[in-house]
């Protein structure tokens, strides 16, 4: 009845779309491994002060929650998700909401967002699923009422895994742009002094907070001894601005770039509330003698818990807790590590505020213990050894770009880029990715 | 032999996407324009986008390329990019399509990113096909990692009307955005003279070009960064002007470490001073004369 050919597309077809592919994974932690781990399918149960999610595979992991206590399940993985950075801009009668995507993995994936809004600071909040995007406008508001708002993340189950920091926006009655400026040529103009945007959020402990409007430095602040900061960029025009942050560790070494893209409007300032830099991240030694312990430290905010991976082959995750002055430490052993390279990165939480990663440092298991010189400059990407990645960096790039490099620019390129003797466009990513403006 | 070959690809297809699911997350590239009619003779202005698909990407390059029998490019519009600098700014190459190539510090994401706009004139019917050709993506991870790229062409066809109806000049009455040049030397390049980098954006327009003048009494000339310095001492203000595609203009003064304001002119007092002096003697002299 069936051509052979036919049967072994349908059997490939029924087989392909109606399993689910089994992958092996071992967990493991410094102190223990699970091996070849099965776990059976759950349920998802609720009472009026405890909910259970039940987990399909080993690779999803549920979470149990009481008013007192977290359970994580699965292999004592730690399931992550970062909370969204919330902007605000009032209109008349409402309010445009903007906010970062969040990042979640180990377990936990984002399917959605929630906007909750109250009159009242820290709530109860009325919330509106919205689906899975990155912007939201309310409306039918009372203008000169200041409204609260967070955002919370929803994963697969419905359920809500993060919560944006707190917000508030007051809308107001549009009035009439401003008649006559003439307008056109010459220098000067600029925006209207109350167009822009204030950027508050979490650095390091009284760290330098540098704010780049469209990949220039457009202003520096200091943040607090608690780690916060608040900064304003005003007398924008109203247009798209790409604006990012980074900070400077008491080492001096800088953060990634945590960037947030803006419209502002005429005669508005935007708010952009729950910036968390993500911590900074060193390691004493180069290469590290198997057996022996390597450090791993940083600065984030204080006595905020700092969750650090290291990118191996199991990967492994350990939980620090950073102390007052948000500095943190883990001195992990290497005997748990194969040779080779290997990278570690953390991430930050505190007042269920999650950062997003920090970048990344690298180090060698070997035969010998390298001491980590001091790097006080940035390694990649500084052409001119400035300790600064800006347009002067760009420029230098730019005019050996698809060039035969001269013969000292080849050790520049092969020790500060991507070194393959050209300078392509691999290149500047790298530099963008390194950018301090 | 024809269906079994058939099925060969379905099966191939469902591997595919099944295995690769980043595939089906690649970044993808695709146009948009207001227009719904296009007849011989008019104007039109096509938007090009990006979707990252969640991935946060910071640099780009690619080629535009349409059917030169169809289409004439009248401009390009860099006026509201997502793209900070431009290692190759958008401009017609000599083969006749538009190459471009640019980054993003920090990277961004999202949908409907636009990366500049082009403004054709529509010359003859017929099916034209306007597509990206050689599109690379790369992640914001520092490696400098390449994203799968789709490219959604725009088809379009011109019907045998003609039409006197032209795309509206864009109403931007907004100098470029504020910018700081910057002094740099390097070994590596221009024999390490000093020289002068800048760029900025103008966020309706797009910008058009840039002039340097070095000191009050020079003349702006047209420049590209990084510029060259004719006056290596250092000792003249630096005036950068950025000039939009409607003619507004945005001037940077960079002051360098050996310009000296006029105060600080110590020989000029000098002179001054002995000018004044010897008036003084010249006058008592005169005086005591006629006494």
């Amino acid at each position: 009845m069936f051509s052979t050919s036919k049967k072994i597309f349908f059997l490939f077809f029924v087989v392909f779309v109606f399993s689910s592919v089994a992958l092996a994974q071992d967990f493991s932690s410094p102190s223990f491994t699970v091996t070849n781990p099965v776990m059976f399918p759950g349920g998802y149960s609720t009472s009026p002060s405890f909910s259970l999610s039940g987990v399909m595979s080993q690779i999803a992991i549920g979470t149990s929650t009481a008013a007192s206590q977290n359970l994580f399940g699965g292999f004592l993985y730690f399931p992550y998700v970062t909370t969204p950075t919330v902007s605000t801009t009032p209109g008349d009668g409402q309010v445009s909401l903007t906010w970062t995507s969040a990042d979640a993995g180990l377990g936990w994936a984002v399917s959605g967002y929630t906007v909750g809004r109250s009159t009242i600071s820290g709530g109860p909040y009325t919330y509106t699923n919205v689906g899975n995007v990155l912007s939201n406008t309310v409306t039918s508001l009372t203008n000169n009422t200041t409204y609260y708002f967070v955002i919370r993340v929803i994963d697969g189950l419905g359920n809500f895994i993060a919560t944006s920091t707190q917000v508030s926006s007051t809308p107001v009655a549009s009035t009439p742009p401003p008649s006559g400026g003439g307008g056109g040529g010459g220098g000067g103009g600029g925006g209207s002094s109350d167009t822009g945007v204030t950027f508050s959020g979490r650095a390091y402990p009284l760290s330098r907070v540098s704010i780049l409007k469209d990949g220039q430095l457009a202003l520096s602040t200091i943040a607090g001894p608690d780690s916060k900061f608040k900064a304003s960029v005003m007398g924008l025009d109203e247009a798209d601005y790409s604006f990012s942050l980074y900070s400077e560790d008491i080492n001096k070494i800088r953060s990634s770039l945590f960037t947030f893209p803006v419209f502002i409007t005429s005669g508005v300032t935007t708010e952009i509330s729950g910036i968390f830099i993500a911590p900074t991240i060193a390691v004493d030694k180069s290469e590290v003698k198997r057996g022996d312990t390597i450090n791993i430290f940083g600065q984030s905010s204080p006595e905020s818990e700092i969750m650090i991976n290291i990118n191996s082959e199991p990967e492994y995750f350990v939980k620090k807790q950073s102390d007052g002055d948000g500095v943190y430490l883990l001195t992990f052993d290497s005997a748990l590590l194969e040779l080779g390279k290997h990278t570690a990165k953390s991430k930050a939480s505190v007042s269920g505020e999650v950062s997003s990663f920090s970048s990344t440092a690298g180090f060698i298991v070997g035969t010998k213990n390298v001491a980590y010189g001091p790097e006080n400059c940035p390694v990649k990407a500084d052409l001119n050894a400035d300790c600064r990645i800006n347009l002067v960096d760009f420029s230098i790039a730019a005019f050996w770009y698809r060039r035969t490099l001269s013969d000292t620019f080849k050790i520049i390129e092969a020790s500060k880029l991507n070194g393959d003797n050209k300078i392509d466009l691999v290149d500047f990513s790298i530099m963008a990715y390194h950018w301090t403006g | 032999m024809k269906t079994i070959f058939s099925y060969r690809i379905f099966i191939i297809f469902f591997f595919t996407l099944g295995f690769y699911p980043g595939i089906l997350s690649a970044a993808s590239v695709y146009f948009d324009t207001s227009e719904k009619v296009f007849d011989q003779g008019g104007t039109f202005l096509l938007d090009v986008f990006v979707d990252t698909k969640n991935e946060s990407i910071n640099a780009v390059e690619g080629k535009i390329i349409f059917p030169g029998n169809i289409l004439e490019l009248e401009g390009i519009r860099d006026g509201g990019s997502v793209i900070n600098f431009w290692i190759k700014k958008p401009v017609k190459s000599s083969l006749g399509g538009v190459e471009f190539s640019g980054i993003t510090p920090g990277g961004f994401v999202g949908r409907n990113k636009k990366l500049f706009s082009l403004v054709f004139k529509v010359l003859n019917s017929g099916q034209a096909s306007i597509s990206v050709l050689d599109g690379v993506f790369l992640k914001n991870d520092g490696s400098g990692s390449r994203t799968s790229t789709e490219v959604y062409p725009f088809v379009l066809d011109v019907s045998d009307e003609q039409s006197s109806v032209t795309f509206s000049k864009l109403e931007d009455s907004f100098p470029p955005e504020d910018f700081e040049p910057m002094i740099g030397q390097n070994v590596d390049i221009f024999d390490n003279k000093y020289f002068i980098v800048f760029s900025t954006q103008d966020k309706i327009s797009g910008i058009d070009k840039y002039e340097v003048k070095e000191g009050y009494l020079g003349r702006y000339l047209t420049a590209e960064s990084p510029h060259l310095l004719s006056n290596q001492s250092l000792n003249k203000k630096i005036f950068v002007r950025a000039v939009d595609l409607r003619g507004n203009t945005r001037v940077a003064v960079v002051v360098p470490d050996n310009y000296k304001r006029w105060y600080e002119h110590y020989f000029l007092f000098g002179i001054i001073l002995i000018v004044i002096v010897a008036f003084g003697w010249i006058k008592r002299s005169w005086l005591r004369s006629v006494q």
